[in-house]
């Protein structure tokens, strides 16, 4: 029956805490490191799915005039050459709204048209493919103002593209293609 | 509906994890202490739930976007078929919540509320009655805080159990008295007292009403059975510091060995199906881990948790937890 039982040795006040500083400084590295760990997991989704932050996809146009509550504006003249519907159709924070349409022959998209409402013209950035400025000027189209750039996308390809800030807020055509083809979509479309 | 579902999952799981983290940053070994940080753990999707009420900017989207660190809903933008791979989750997660739930409420309802105190105990002059109480007298130093009522029963099955929320009470039967010598039925009273001490009864049912409210929580089921695998330890090592280590690991196997046994020394086997056999199989590990750690009569010591700490990893998980919607 007599039977040694074995007492960890530290003491039970100070135990293996050390100091409060020293639980807390240990409380902290865990809340960084899980921080650190939720940041990551959060990114995954946007990677695999290749969307930024807040950006989500959608299957079809009805869709997204239900959560943005406004009607997709599509340009009374529209090339034969690209498809419908579009292949793609994305949200931001349920305000901005885009849609990107491939070409019939090759598959490869080469117009995108977005949408955001008033004001909202940096929130464009997060529903259109990332390019960079490669020129920029003023024009004038039916009586608007409109900001006419060359672009080049990621994969180095060149675009058009039309921006202009109307009553309902911002709106910007991107083709890949001719600025003269460009411009008639642009003139095409109705506020 | 399905949104806070996933939430409370999302913020249960990440609860665990993190207070796993501590408990082994914090090297916090002993079972009463474990137990308490498993209780943040296991409180913290109810307390997490008032962020709606009291925070509803963090239910936007625009919180989700710029200060979330964790937005459940983005794994929607991964499609699996018709729905998205978050919703689909948390709906796999919410059936393996309730199977996990109704596989331990079941069982744990029906030996409850079967676990009354019977009148048809054996009188106290009973030889089976004074041989208990004469294993149980030595177990009452001079700090005892209540004294223990005890029944025998008259039954051919062996049962050695503690019940009763408001006055515990040790039962057991004849037949468990006839399996166990006398230095086991002592370890093993030991045990029963220090649920009885603890009023684990109680914790118990507290245990069973938390996983109720979270019964489609996967990650609290999962808690809930390791704070019951605390609260057993904890016994186990009151009696282990008792210098009963070694017969109440012979109590546990011969308990654990004999059929239809009813007793909280030894958890349930049900090894009806496949899914049984394999948690027969890890049940046999566990059973013969835990005799061997009683063999090991090594009682770790306390780390000394005190509120402090227990508001410290409280405060920890929240604060976490603010930013994942």
């Amino acid at each position: 029956m007599a039977h040694e039982v074995r007492l960890d040795a530290s003491p039970a006040t100070a135990g293996s805490f050390g100091s409060g500083v020293g639980a807390l400084v240990r409380a902290v590295v865990v809340l960084a490191a899980a921080a650190a760990i939720l940041r990551v997991a959060d990114a995954v989704p946007g990677l695999l799915s290749r969307t930024s932050r807040g950006v989500v996809r959608y299957a079809t146009v009805a869709d997204v005039e239900r959560v943005t509550g406004r009607p997709l504006r599509v340009p009374a003249y529209y090339p034969a050459t690209l498809e419908w519907p579009p292949s793609d159709l994305r949200v931001y924070l349920g305000q901005a709204a885009s849609y990107w349409c491939r070409t019939r022959a090759d598959g490869v998209f080469s117009f995108a048209l977005a949408t955001t409402p008033a004001g909202g013209a940096s929130m464009a950035r997060a529903v259109l493919p990332p390019s960079d400025v490669l020129q920029e000027a003023e024009a004038t189209v039916n009586g608007r103002r409109v900001r006419v750039m060359r672009l080049r996308d990621a994969d180095g390809a060149l675009w058009q593209q039309a921006e202009w800030t109307g009553v309902a807020g911002v709106t910007i055509v991107r083709y890949r293609g001719t600025l003269e083809e460009l411009m008639r979509m642009v003139s095409s479309l109705r506020e | 509906m399905i949104a806070y579902a996933g939430q409370a999952i999302l913020h249960a799981t990440i609860a665990a994890l993190v207070l796993e983290a501590l408990l082994r940053i914090w090297r916090v070994q002993d079972p009463g202490e474990r137990l308490r940080l498993r209780w943040v753990v296991l409180l913290t999707p109810l307390l997490t739930a008032a962020y709606l009420v009291l925070v509803p900017g963090r239910s936007t989207d625009g919180f989700g976007v710029h200060w979330a660190l964790l937005a459940g809903a983005r794994w929607n933008a991964l499609r699996l078929g018709p729905i998205g791979a978050a919703s689909a989750l948390t709906w796999l997660l919410i059936m393996l919540g309730a199977a996990l739930y109704l596989r331990d409420a079941i069982p744990f309802l029906a030996d409850r509320t079967g676990r009354q105190a019977p009148d048809d105990a054996l009188p106290d002059a009973h030889p089976a009655v004074r041989r208990l109480r004469a294993h149980l007298g030595p177990l009452d130093g001079p700090g005892v805080a209540r004294a223990v009522d005890v029944r025998v029963l008259d039954l051919d099955t062996p049962v050695l159990l503690c019940t009763g929320v408001d006055r515990p009470c040790i039962i057991a039967s004849t037949a468990a008295l006839d399996l166990l010598t006398d230095p086991e039925l002592r370890a093993a009273l030991a045990h029963e007292r220090e649920h009885v001490d603890y009023r684990d009864p109680l914790a118990g049912w507290w245990l069973m009403a938390v996983r109720t409210l979270q019964c489609f929580n996967p990650a609290i089921q999962i808690v809930g059975r390791q704070a019951v695998v605390e609260i057993e330890r904890r016994a186990d090592l009151g009696a282990v510091g008792r210098g009963f280590g070694v017969p109440l690991a012979a109590a546990i196997a011969r308990l654990g060995s004999a059929s239809d046994c009813l007793t909280d020394l030894v958890d349930d086997e049900r090894p009806a199906s496949l899914p049984g056999r394999v948690q027969a199989r890890a049940h046999r590990h566990a059973l013969a881990d835990r005799c061997e750690r009683l063999i090991d009569a090594h009682v770790p010591a306390r780390s000394g948790l005190s509120p402090w700490h227990i508001g410290l990893a409280a405060a920890t998980v929240s604060v976490l937890l603010f930013f994942v919607v």
